[in-house]
């Protein structure tokens, strides 16, 4: 192991030192009598996430003075006959950018919600996620294999829906989430399938490997490529998986910042560009990506439009923007889209942080001249007036859902009664 | 089912649409917040009376549960002594005796077992059978309340009364015990339709065609709008009614019978439909009768808004969700064939009443159980019932809070040192908030030359004010007051610097907007991305680690840019000059002398005028608040109260007026010199106006009020950080002050300030009879002079503003802690606002009114405590000629205390009349400075006498 550069330390570091965080706060709070106290939980989690960011922010430099670093393996996690789940990171300026940021926001965030969660009952959980959070964010960022970067992926999954669902003493929360969770886990399934296609025909699922996928037929790169879009689109919440977004914003301000301005609304993408290659290899998937971001971010600027309420509106923004960059990176404009990606977040998170300031920007800019309509309502108003009612119910896409889902729910219900042995 | 039955004979759908109007929640668009009282439409009734019919209409608490009573008798907050002075008037409304024995002991004794031992039913409807179920399966883990088996046999052959579920008023109600909630989908369309229709500018485009209102304007969307799965055909039905051009009401009859609700169910119906989503209903209703507040339209017309347009949409949405939903289920949609298929079993009391004897016996007390002693013990249980029994916890309460004041005061009165003849140093003149109380003591302990006042923070002065940056003027008094006067604020120096300022503002303002509003579109989110994306990320870091440093940096930086001019008030009006409004801009010398001799008068300042004399209006900033303008002055219509204290300044200054003051028997020395300023309580800035106008002969005197305010708001700042956690107790001032310009000025902090959570009581009288008492920031002061008023004219006059200005702030804060949920607005985590009117929990929710969480977590919910240095007769004739006050006072929403100004007998209003209250000779806690009180603790702290105070 002496042959493994710094770097790889640092970047495990970034990755473990938020989840050790969480585990000693979790620790403690099982063994003591008393969950902490606010300032000591606090000072841990910002400890911890701070330790990430530099952590990350060393990767970079070191990045910067020794030239790319590349893929390091560390042996195999788990070994089942054939079956191998290598620990590999895969350290580049695609991974550390993105690690670097979700860093920076997660540990703003923090700080934000010091304050902000002060003697509310969920505060020792907020915290705890934040930490589960962030590692799930640094796994995804610097995994050099699909099954590493899925326990990332799921993480980051599973604090996502605990946050809208944050507060469970109310019902629309609990639909909101269990909304979300089962869009994850619908598309998820993609992933988990992409990971086994890749084992079962390049008998590797190292990001090394499947930039050789050159190699298999094109239906089996395009089976792969499709299959990590689908994963992809349920976390960016790309049509038709766009319904939870609109619900998300549950959860305290500050989560949903992190989580639907910042993080885990772009992670999708992040997806995409980490298997490009693969995607690259698949001119129908490509093709798709494209007609799918563009719709998204049509659907999305629509509602956007008509939205009278101010995470509504700004949820729906997000989406618009983050189907262009889907958009870009089918195009393959790469770079073009991780640009937009970094300024994008950055915007919408400090965005979400000042939503509630809003009566007071009002109040101090003026009642600005109400923009009444727009160039479409002067021109053709029957198809103004249209599109306005398609947006205000959010081109009933939930319900569509719901109905979509309706006979299979009916035909659980039916097996489970059948099943059922009566006592 | 008969009591809720309609009792007129008239259209039960307008007698629905005009009692659900009154009882709806009364909050306008949230840029101005008045304090109000929630059940402001229930005053007419006795308050016990008013609260339980309220909150039962309204599915809320009407007091604080019977567990949050017995903790606080628990840590001794209430004492046994409170208690029976409550339960003593608690026989008494009920009109029984307590000689009469019951179970072998006093009825009053029986009564304080139920208080301190019964069940509560409004707890969860299973913890009673939980718990006895436990005791019954595993008695030995429980062994101290082991339910003896004898006991469980009495209760068993003389059961109390059951208690019937609260019957079904709706579909909904029924269909959700069938596990089927058909809000989920009626309120998720109504909210996206209500949101879109009163918007106040907050979307990029308004929706169209809103000037023919909701009704036409929602069947137009719905008929627009894409099928949906869950109300199956909505948008034929929405045609079809626009190709028929239905009216709102015809809709309503339509959906009423389709749903098969008879003509006698309807009233009742309506009522339960439209407090279902009280919030949106509420703001309907509040902009019917406010048309001024709602949206305005592109021509400068009004939305026009109809609560009938409101319940047409939702019985058009709730006729389509409703079959199916039944259908899914399987049970009828017809309303009088459903409502008669409720099985719900009444609940029996038998384990809760073995369970209360069994505690009964716990403490001690020998019972004689006889079948009809039992049969009396249970018929007890149901006139002192739930609410009976809270009602005495919160009489209990106050009545441990009124001893304390009470009981200060009169240590006060014979412990006060005479202050020293000299003539006062400095005069200040503070609104009467509670707020207040501290920096007030704070300024008189630093020597007895230094004097304060309380009068309501308009100073006087009803005005339209417009601010140099304003668009409009807007009403500065409070809100039962129409101004008659508009002042306008103007930029001092040459027109060349103020246009320039104005025009660069302006393009910031317009920058700032326009990325907003830009960044939510394809393209332009695109731009505002790469543009101000890494801007934002600066911004972020900056804001978020460094609070107060950033803003100070952000705030010269814009005065750098755009400097703020130097400003004057147009104050006097010299020749005619009319606003658009029509009001005449200014006042005349009579007029500003007139009203100016009325507030003088009326805090008693008429004569010993001091070099300086201070004026401070109060208000609040404070971001990322929603409910920032809560934090306002009530007085000034919930703004900052700056403007008036500053024109009251501009005006006495005058040679004029001062002249015209003397004809009115005041008469100011040339020596004397006023101020005006604002105190900001968020973050202890006293802003004062127009010092350039100060004469040289004052400056020495103006120096030394300096220091005394510096000191005074720092010691402010430390007291109120006493409440937050997160500055440690034994803190210095300079740190507490540097503390909450942090607060104030950050993004993550829900409680800049705790506003007027813990206001408790108000004084009304000379400052001599509370000068030197601690009172915790929890007194309204008011000052008003007795002795130079002859027909109780003055008294009428400051009752009239301060009685409901101070009952609405203290019930509301009184409702939103007894019930946050229903009547405050919950935590402010995921507050969302919307359409700049109003804001809802999460992504879509009820429009939430009333205070949130964070305000009122430390308030104790109490009527407010209003003790007037006058006489009973006085007071009485004040309320034979104040109606208001007069409802307040006799209906017990507020308590009266009067202070016999010469005499100092006091005497409590209760059960109609004045009784003679005996103060006990308490020895208060004594202390040098309130520093040395305040770091006592983060608790309420009970009156002490502060000895700086006067020496």
């Amino acid at each position: 192991m002496n042959d493994i550069p710094w770097q790889a330390w640092a970047a495990w570091l970034s990755i473990l030192a938020p989840l050790a965080g969480s585990l000693a706060l979790g620790m403690v709070a099982l063994l003591a009598p008393n969950i902490p106290v606010e300032r000591s939980v606090t000072r841990c989690m910002q400890a911890c996430l701070a330790l990430a960011l530099a952590s990350t922010v060393a990767v970079g430099i070191g990045n910067g003075l020794a030239g790319n670093t590349g893929d390091i393996f560390f042996g195999d996690w788990v070994i089942a006959g054939e079956y191998k789940i290598p620990l590999t990171l895969r350290i580049d300026w695609l991974g550390i950018l993105f690690a670097t940021m979700s860093a920076l926001l997660a540990l703003l965030v923090a700080r934000f919600s010091r304050t902000y969660l002060h003697r509310d009952p969920g505060f020792f959980r907020f915290f705890f996620m934040m930490g589960v959070f962030a590692t799930g964010a640094q796994l995804v960022a610097f995994a050099g294999a699909l099954d590493l970067m899925f326990a990332g992926w799921e993480a980051v999954g599973l604090a996502s829906t605990l946050f809208i669902g944050f507060f469970h003493d109310r019902p629309e929360p609990i639909r909101s989430s269990i909304r979300a969770l089962s869009t994850y886990r619908l598309c998820d399934s993609g992933f988990l399938l992409a990971v086994v296609a890749a084992h079962e025909w390049l008998h590797s699922t190292t990001l090394a490997s499947l930039d050789g996928i050159s190699s298999l037929p094109t239906w089996q790169a395009t089976v792969i490529a499709a299959l990590l879009m689908v994963s992809a689109m349920g976390k960016s919440a790309q049509l038709p998986f766009s319904g939870w977004l609109s619900r998300a914003t549950e959860g305290p301000t500050p989560s949903s910042a992190l989580f639907y301005g910042g993080i885990s609304i772009h992670l999708g993408l992040f997806l995409l560009l980490r298997t490009w290659s693969v995607i690259d290899h698949s001119p129908i998937v490509e093709g798709v990506g494209i007609g799918i971001g563009l719709l998204t971010a049509l659907y999305a600027a629509s509602i956007a439009r008509v939205q009278p309420d101010a995470k509504g509106a700004l949820a729906h923004a997000t989406l618009a923007q983050v189907g262009i960059i889907f958009a870009e990176i089918a195009a393959g404009w790469t770079t073009i889209a991780l640009v937009h990606l970094l300024c994008h977040a950055s915007l919408r998170v400090w965005q979400y942080l000042r939503a509630p300031n809003i009566l007071h920007d009002a109040h101090r800019i003026g009642e600005h001249a109400h923009s009444g309509g727009s160039w479409l309502r002067v021109w053709v108003p029957s198809i103004d007036r249209r599109l306005c009612a398609m947006a205000l119910s959010r081109w009933r896409l939930d319900e569509a859902t719901d109905a979509l889902v309706a006979p299979v729910l009916r035909l659980s219900r039916f097996l489970a009664r059948a099943t059922r042995i009566k006592p | 089912m008969s009591h809720n039955q309609d009792d007129s004979w008239g259209d039960p759908v307008v007698d629905a649409l005009t009692a659900a109007a009154a009882i709806l929640p009364d909050q306008g668009p949230m840029g101005v917040f008045i304090h109000h009282n929630t059940l402001h439409s229930f005053q007419s009734l006795p308050f016990h009376q008013g609260v339980v019919r309220g909150a039962q209409l309204l599915g809320a608490r009407p007091y604080p549960l019977m567990s949050a009573f017995r903790l606080w008798m628990h840590d001794g907050r209430i004492e046994s002594a409170d208690l029976d002075h409550a339960l003593e008037r608690a026989l008494a409304r009920c009109g029984q005796v307590n000689k009469d024995l019951l179970l072998g002991m006093a009825r009053m004794q029986w009564w304080r077992l139920i208080w301190l031992h019964a069940l509560d039913t409004q707890q969860p409807q299973d913890l009673a059978r939980d718990l006895a179920r436990e005791l019954e399966r595993n008695p030995t883990h429980h062994s101290n309340a082991k339910i003896d088996a004898d006991l469980l046999e009495a209760v068993k052959h003389t059961p109390p009364s059951d208690i019937a579920p609260t019957p079904w008023q709706r579909h909904h109600d029924a269909l959700l015990d069938h596990g089927v909630d058909t809000d989920v989908v009626v309120h998720g369309e109504l909210i996206r339709l209500s949101g879109a229709f009163l918007d106040h500018g907050q979307a990029l485009i308004d929706v169209p065609g809103r000037e023919r209102g909701f009704f036409a304007t929602a069947l137009e969307l719905l008929a627009l709008g894409l099928p949906s799965h869950s109300l199956a055909h909505i948008n034929r039905s929405a045609q079809r009614w626009i190709n028929t051009q239905a009216s709102a009401r015809q809709i309503i009859d339509e959906a009423l019978n389709g749903l098969g609700v008879r003509d006698d169910q309807r009233k009742t119906y309506i009522m339960a439909t439209l407090l279902a989503l009280p919030g949106w209903a509420g703001m309907f209703a509040r902009m019917q009768r406010n048309p001024a507040e709602a949206p305005v339209l592109e021509h400068g017309t009004k939305v026009p808004i109809r609560l009938e347009d409101f319940l047409a949409v939702r019985m058009a949405i709730e006729l389509h969700a409703i079959p199916k939903a039944a259908a899914q289920v399987g049970v009828s949609a017809d309303w009088s064939t459903l409502r008669l298929t409720d099985r719900r079993p009444a609940r029996s009391r038998q384990l809760a009443a073995a369970l209360l004897l069994q505690n009964a016996r716990q403490t001690g007390v020998e019972l004689v159980i006889t079948p009809e002693s039992l049969r009396q013990a249970w018929a007890d249980l149901d006139v002192f019932n739930d609410e009976a029994r809270r009602a005495c916890g919160l009489e209990a309460y106050e009545y441990h809070y009124q001893r304390q004041i009470l009981d200060g005061l009169s240590y006060a009165r014979t412990h006060r040192p005479a202050l020293g003849k000299g003539s006062p140093a400095g005069q200040f003149i503070f609104c009467i908030d509670e707020r207040e109380e501290s920096i007030r003591r704070a300024i008189e302990e630093q020597g007895p030359e230094w004097v304060t006042y309380g009068a309501a923070g308009f100073f006087g002065l009803a005005i339209d004010y417009r601010g140099l940056e304003d668009f409009e003027a807007a009403p500065y008094c409070p809100v039962v007051v129409t101004p008659a006067h508009e002042v306008h604020e103007y930029a001092d120096d040459d027109a060349i610097v103020h246009e320039r300022r104005r025009s660069r503002m302006g393009a910031w303002k317009h920058m700032e907007s326009a990325i907003a509003r830009s960044s939510r579109g394809l393209i332009g989110g695109t731009g505002a991305s790469l543009l101000v994306g890494p801007i934002a990320s600066l911004f972020s870091v900056a804001r978020l680690a460094l609070p107060r440093d950033s803003a100070a940096a952000l705030h010269s930086v814009q005065e750098f840019v755009a400097p703020k001019p130097d400003t004057a008030l147009g104050s006097i009006r010299s020749k005619v000059n009319v606003a658009k409004s029509g009001k005449p801009i200014g006042f005349t010398i009579d007029e500003a002398a007139d009203r100016l001799a009325g507030l003088l008068k009326t805090i008693g300042l008429v004569k010993d005028f001091a070099p300086v004399v201070v004026v401070l209006g109060h208000g609040s900033t404070s971001l990322n608040n929603p409910h920032e303008s809560a934090h306002d002055c009530g007085a000034c219509g919930g703004r900052r109260g700056g403007a008036n204290a500053r024109l009251v300044a501009d005006l006495v200054n005058r040679a004029e007026v001062r002249h015209a003051l003397r004809e009115r028997g005041i008469d100011i020395p040339e020596s004397t010199w006023f101020v005006g300023g604002l105190h900001d309580t968020a973050d202890d800035r006293v802003d004062i106006a127009d010092l350039d106008q100060m004469p040289r002969s004052i400056e020495p005197a103006w120096r030394q009020i300096c220091v005394v305010l510096e000191s005074a708001r720092r010691a402010n700042a430390l007291e109120r950080s006493r409440r937050f956690e997160a500055l440690p107790l034994n803190a210095t001032p300079e740190q507490a002050l540097t503390h909450v310009q942090e607060r104030a000025t950050h993004l993550g902090q829900p409680r800049p300030e705790y506003g007027h959570c813990t206001n408790a009581c108000c004084i009304v009288g000379r400052r001599d009879i509370s000068r030197g008492l601690h009172l915790d920031r929890r007194a309204f002061l008011v000052s008003y002079d007795a002795s130079i008023d002859k027909d109780a004219g003055i008294l009428e006059r400051v009752l009239a503003a301060v009685g409901p200005v101070g009952a609405g702030i203290s019930l509301e804060y009184y409702f939103s802690s007894v019930d946050n949920q229903v009547f405050g607005c919950g935590t402010k985590l995921p507050h969302n606002v919307t359409g700049l009117i109003g804001i809802m929990n999460g992504h879509q929710s009820d429009l939430r009114t009333g205070l949130p969480l964070q305000m009122v977590e430390i308030h104790e919910p109490m009527r407010l405590l209003i003790v007037v240095e006058a006489t009973t007769d006085a007071l009485l004739q004040v309320a034979g000629r104040q109606a208001e006050v007069r409802e307040l006072v006799v209906n017990e929403w507020v308590q009266l205390v009067s202070v016999h100004p010469t005499t100092g007998a006091m005497h409590v209003w209760a059960d109609g009349g004045f009784k003679l209250f005996q103060p006990d000779a308490v020895e208060l806690d004594r202390f040098q400075y309130s520093p040395q009180r305040n770091c006592q603790g983060r608790e309420h702290l009970a009156p002490a006498w502060i000895e700086k105070g006067f020496a």
